[in-house]
């Protein structure tokens, strides 16, 4: 029973030590839904200021677990300082090249509404901007964060997901937002690369 | 049938009357007893008692009144078939006054007679409130169910349920300890010391001493109440279990499991009309597939 100024940015997250990109980005937008002003959750719980200290701590949490070099620093001193152990963290281990399967938090399992053909989908050679919308929001992951990682101005992420070719700048940009976009999602940078712009090359092609 | 130590009570509360409760925690127990699992129900609304309603019988002659008031010696003489193989029904008392609110004496009684059926599960339906003897009857469980529907009302009355039973449990633990000023007042929410959250109350004991906040902390780890979200219609309902059991870990420092959810449905409606239990008649309703997938997991 930990107050929340003696927790660690995960334990504050509520996520493990060892979770992807895609469930730090959950966990946030769980954590702002749920101490936000309009909360059914917490209006009668507690008052506005104590939800509004709650809530900067979580920011505080995410701001440094979202960002790859400040969540190695910050996982170097949870080592350091004896609160973790090596083996429990993610971001001081090799991260696997293939993209996994889609992750579901355990406690979850059974508990989210089924993901009807979500594996078929992230087994796909070619990534629509449609199937890549499909999967975001079969993961449960805004917009709006992800614009908000990767600093990509969220015009061009929905150009993409809409697959509006027209629109979109040149192919050397677009591969460069792919990457971080399935890097968000935890899927892999280069399938969904390749995936999208062999699309983007047959609907181009005169 | 289970003779041994290792039965498990399962009680249903939630703060709230209205919620669902009853209907939950009936189509469980049959959901149990169809998985040969000998089950005994037991009406614990004492005043408000209606399982009997659910299970589609008629009101018991025999009921927990009846064990309370010693009008029948033996709890098994209170039982009554329900129809549905394995499971029994200990219907709730119908007396206005009296039963509803028995002695501390017959509580213990009660208590300790529960504990000492020969069965598999023991189910207990609580009624609404907060008073010491639904909180009681929840503590005494192996799992504390707490059902909450969507709605600012049932949320806020689960939060007081919560604390509540919290405090009752802390309380009884702290009676060992010269520590009562503290207690003399957590009770009342505008207490002066500002007390509002299990965090306040260890920080206000260890001004007293820091040895029985750690007593207590570890007294207290077994507490750890299963949420069940009812009624939900949309994704975003399914979502404030999760923001209900982040806000009581993190505010409250209680541990909670989020069980699963149950559809809103109108099969439900229909089945209460027909005083006739929804997985029984309507298995393959929304609302069944979650009572069962819930009852499941505690299983596990």
């Amino acid at each position: 029973m930990k107050k929340l100024s003696q927790q660690n940015y995960y334990q504050i997250l509520d996520v493990d030590p060892k979770a992807t990109k895609t469930e730090i980005l959950r966990a946030f937008d769980l954590a702002e839904e749920t101490y936000g002003t309009d909360s059914l959750a917490t209006y009668s719980l507690m008052t506005q200021d104590e939800r509004r200290k709650i809530l900067s701590k979580i920011r505080e949490a995410y701001q440094i677990l979202v960002d790859e070099e400040s969540r190695k620093l910050y996982d170097q001193y949870l080592i350091k300082t004896s609160q973790i152990t090596p083996e429990k963290i993610r971001s001081l281990q090799a991260v696997p090249r293939q993209a996994p399967a889609i992750p579901i938090e355990k406690e979850t399992q059974g508990l989210l509404p089924p993901a009807d053909g979500i594996s078929s989908i992230a087994g796909e050679e070619s990534y629509s901007g449609k199937t890549l919308k499909k999967i975001r929001e079969q993961k449960g992951v805004d917009l709006k964060q992800i614009a908000q990682v990767t600093k990509i101005n969220i015009t061009y992420l929905r150009l993409i997901e809409e697959d509006n070719y027209a629109l979109l700048p040149a192919p050397v940009y677009i591969k460069g937002f792919l990457v971080q976009y399935a890097q968000c999602l935890d899927l892999s940078p280069e399938k969904v690369r390749e995936g999208y712009m062999k699309l983007y090359s047959l609907a181009r092609t005169p | 049938m289970n003779e041994g130590n290792n039965k498990e009570i399962w009680a249903v509360g939630g703060g709230k009357g209205g919620i669902g409760k009853s209907l939950i925690v009936a189509n469980m127990s049959i959901v149990l007893a169809q998985r040969g699992k000998k089950v005994v129900l037991i009406d614990a609304d004492l005043g408000g008692a209606n399982l009997h309603t659910c299970l589609g019988i008629s009101q018991p002659k025999a009921t927990l009144g009846d064990f309370i008031s010693r009008r029948v010696g033996r709890i098994e003489d209170a039982m009554v078939e329900t129809g549905i193989p394995n499971l029994g029904l200990i219907s709730g008392a119908q007396e206005i006054v009296g039963a509803a609110n028995p002695k501390h004496s017959q509580k213990i009684r009660l208590l300790r007679t529960i504990r000492s059926l020969n069965v598999d599960f023991i189910l207990i339906d609580l009624g609404s409130g907060t008073s010491f003897n639904i909180l009681d009857f929840f503590l005494v469980s192996d799992h504390g169910l707490l059902i909450v529907i969507p709605e600012p009302t049932s949320i806020e009355n689960a939060y007081r349920f919560l604390k509540c039973s919290f405090l009752r449990k802390v309380g009884n633990l702290a009676a060992q300890y010269d520590v009562k000023e503290v207690f003399d007042t957590v009770f009342d929410p505008k207490n002066l010391k500002g007390i509002r959250t299990p965090f306040d109350l260890f920080d206000e004991i260890s001004k007293i001493d820091e040895r029985v906040v750690e007593l207590l902390q570890k007294g207290m780890e077994g507490f750890r109440p299963k949420l069940i979200l009812n009624q939900v219609r949309t994704d975003n309902d399914i979502r404030i279990g999760f923001s209900i059991r982040s806000a009581c870990m993190k505010y409250l420092g209680i541990q909670m499991d989020y069980l699963g959810y149950i559809y809103y449905d109108d099969l439900v409606w229909q089945s209460i009309r027909k005083k006739r239990p929804l997985v029984i008649d309507y298995p393959h309703s929304l609302a069944a597939q979650g009572i069962r997938s819930t009852a499941e997991s505690l299983l596990q």
